[in-house]
């Protein structure tokens, strides 16, 4: 053994550099792949210098690796799948698109970066992209700098109507508004709320805590957990000795599996204390499993159970060309919407130059498989039709009730003060 | 709300008392500082995952801690060997290691979150109308069974004498005709496969991707960091002490805060003990 013994405050400073090291290498990586990511993703530039007339350049920005690309890569191909059917059908006007894919890998730093060789560089029309909402506030600035267009596909907190972005999925108050009413009058009064402890479930507990006292409901408890984590046993216990009528739930990612898995070994019965998700769409679900999934609520705009003949057709597209394995969601299918309502903006507008296509968007309409016809408002945000659904014991959920469409509102007066509600759209960054 | 307190605590202790005792092991017996340690909990978890569908959860269980501690050993051949009684190489190898083993899960098996089953739902009651779930009842006997098993083993049998002798003085052990290569070579098989087991048994109730490993790691560092490197008795302590802490804090009030008030005790234990790192050894 060694003579020198190092001490307790030696190896703790040790442990400290070599943390430093992780978070060093770790964006190193991440810069390494996005590099590999552009040269083989962008062959196109040299054919679109030259005939840039004759295509019209669509940027697809998702994270293709990391932690996120579960869930983004399968926004990538759903918006792939819909720029090829555009094409085939002969393009926008005789022109065809020609997407710019780009893998931010994760990583809020390379979004950037990214976003800034789509709208500098390739001068792409508009992009379709961003998922975590740190992503979008991420490039906010670039696409409003470049007065360039963001079509951005998945639901979110809202708080926000930048004249650069066309929020394409749903926003808060449409996600919840309806989805609160029926739970208070049909789940019970007495609601436990958790929640990640980041923007997006911050404010959708803010939100549904407003409209379920609006109710008449008491919010016993609005409890967060550290992104990261997967032992919610402290919370089981508080919630079994609190005894709620029901749990409302923003646990995202990795932890939700935990979180419904403890909850079933707690000896909790979606029959007697009910969950209500806000952010678990059939693809976190699937790794919950059916047993621990069964009974579970989740409010959205698509579910991949929907009976509709155009519905059907999505789902057997995207699976005959990118396999079974998961599930289709409401990103991806406002990824697939996204890219239809791209090419009736460009439509209308009768030229493919971003200022011409923000100045067409407010009414254009698109078909959303299995959701129906969705518009967007003067407020850059699309009217959606909610269905709240409940997981089967495939892990899929079937719908229960479906709601009336409800019009978006980032700023609902429940938790914006009347004096706070800016005029929309406006500019976020300055 | 104290008996739920209680039972919380050593479910959250006995986690962290199975992935720090391998962590504390490896660094008693060779001086080397694992940080792959996570990742051989995820592979237990995967091992556990893949499993159990084919010969049944409790099965998956015990072939585990076999088949990850067989990676180690072929691990400590390939690489650990050239690492010994060298923190600081050892902290960059393992560190690189745990890239490699994450990446190649990440490539066999993929991203997603994987599903595992709880091999058993019931609660058992711990009186005044509480109940507990099985599972976590499970852990807490398993921790204790295992720590408790790797102390006698090492105080009584022949090779734990051994293990204990190199620990010691692997220079004399060696002068005694011991095979150091191979005691070391079977003390990082037995501390990546108690891994292992640490990683089988937590499946059930966590969620199971490549990257689940580093919350393990941070947690059996903290204890190990408390307990001193090497001694099995202060790790099962440490573990139970800093998980009834968490649950104290976490129960009552909060998740978020229960860590902030961890990490700075921990924070100030450390910097008031004053004390060398090592405790006696094994």
């Amino acid at each position: 053994m060694t003579s020198l013994q190092p001490t307790r405050r030696e190896v703790l400073k040790r442990a400290g550099a070599a943390a430093v090291g992780t978070t060093a290498v770790g964006s190193l990586l991440a810069a390494c792949g996005s590099t590999g990511a552009s040269t083989t993703t962008s062959a196109t530039n040299a054919a679109a210098t030259t005939g840039a007339s004759d295509t019209i350049k669509v940027g697809v920005l998702f994270s293709l690796s990391g932690d996120l690309s579960i869930a983004e890569t399968s926004m990538k191909n759903a918006t792939m799948l819909a720029i090829d059917e555009i094409n085939a059908r002969g393009g926008i006007g005789g022109r065809k698109i020609e997407p710019v894919v780009e893998d931010y890998a994760s990583d809020f730093s390379v979004v950037v970066q990214k976003a800034r060789k789509l709208v500098n560089d390739d001068r792409v029309a508009a992009t379709i992209g961003c998922y975590a909402s740190a992503s979008r506030k991420a490039v906010l600035p670039v696409y409003e700098q470049g007065n360039a267009v963001l079509l951005y596909p998945t639901f979110y907190e809202g708080l926000e109507c930048s004249t650069n972005v066309i929020y394409t999925s749903l926003v808060a108050n449409q996600h919840l508004t309806d989805t609160t009413n029926w739970m208070v009058k049909n789940a019970g009064k007495k609601i436990y709320m958790v929640g990640s402890d980041y923007v997006g479930p911050q404010t959708y507990n803010a939100i549904v805590k407003k409209l379920a006292e609006q109710q008449g409901a008491t919010v016993i408890a609005n409890r967060f957990f550290p992104l990261t984590q997967t032992e919610f046993g402290s919370a089981l216990s508080d919630i079994k000795a609190a005894k709620p009528d029901l749990i409302w739930n923003t646990i995202v990612g990795a932890g939700i599996p935990a979180f419904l898995k403890q909850y079933q070994a707690a000896g909790f019965t979606p029959e007697k204390t009910p969950i209500f998700s806000g952010i678990c769409t059939e693809q976190e679900l699937a790794a919950v499993g059916g047993a621990a999934a069964k009974g579970h609520w989740f409010p959205a705009s698509y579910f991949e159970t929907t009976r509709t003949p155009d519905n059907k057709t999505f789902v057997q597209r995207y699976q005959e060309r990118y396999g079974s394995a998961q599930p289709t969601n409401m990103p991806m299918q406002a990824s697939y919407t996204s890219a239809y309502l791209l090419a009736a903006a460009i439509e209308k507008a009768g030229e493919a130059t971003p200022a011409a296509i923000l100045n067409a968007f407010p009414g254009v309409s698109a078909h959303a498989p299995g959701e129906g016809t969705v518009t967007v408002k003067p407020n850059h945000h699309t009217t959606h039709t909610v269905s709240l659904g409940r997981a089967n014991d495939r892990a899929l959920y079937d719908v229960v009730v479906r709601f009336a469409p409800r019009d978006p509102d980032p700023f609902p007066p429940s938790i914006v003060p009347a004096s706070k509600i800016p005029s929309c759209p406006r500019r976020e960054a300055s | 709300m104290l008996v739920q307190i209680a039972a919380q605590g050593l479910s959250v202790g006995a986690v962290l008392a199975l992935s720090a005792l391998g962590l504390t092991i490896v660094y008693g017996v060779m001086g080397v500082v694992n940080l792959a340690h996570g990742e051989f909990v995820m592979l237990g978890a995967y091992a556990m995952t893949l499993l159990s569908p084919l010969i049944g959860p409790w099965a998956a269980i015990a072939l585990a801690p076999l088949i990850v501690g067989a990676i180690g050993l072929v691990v400590d051949r390939a690489l650990i060997r050239w690492l010994y009684h060298d923190p600081v190489k050892s902290m960059l190898g393992t560190f690189g290691l745990a890239i490699v083993i994450r990446q190649l899960v990440l490539i066999v098996e993929g991203p997603q979150l994987r599903y595992v089953g709880l091999p058993l739902t019931g609660a058992v009651s711990l009186g005044f109308g509480q109940t507990f779930p099985l599972w976590r009842v499970v852990l807490i006997a398993a921790a204790v069974v295992v720590g408790i098993g790797m102390a006698i083993w090492l105080a009584r049998s022949a090779t734990g004498l051994k293990v204990r002798t190199t620990t010691v003085d692997a220079d004399v052990a060696q002068s005694l005709g011991m095979n150091v290569g191979r005691v070391n070579a079977l003390a990082f098989a037995i501390g990546t496969g108690l891994a292992g087991l640490a990683g089988a048994l937590v499946a059930p109730l966590d969620s199971v991707y490549p990257n689940m490993g580093l919350s393990y790691l941070v947690g059996a560092f903290l204890v190990v960091i408390l307990a001193g490197l090497g001694s099995i008795r202060n790790a099962l302590g440490w573990a139970a002490g800093v998980g009834l802490l968490t649950a104290a804090v976490a129960v009552p009030a909060d998740d978020v805060l229960a860590q902030v008030v961890v990490w700075s005790v921990a924070l100030a234990i450390v910097a008031l003990r004053r004390q060398p790192l090592v405790a006696s050894r094994v």
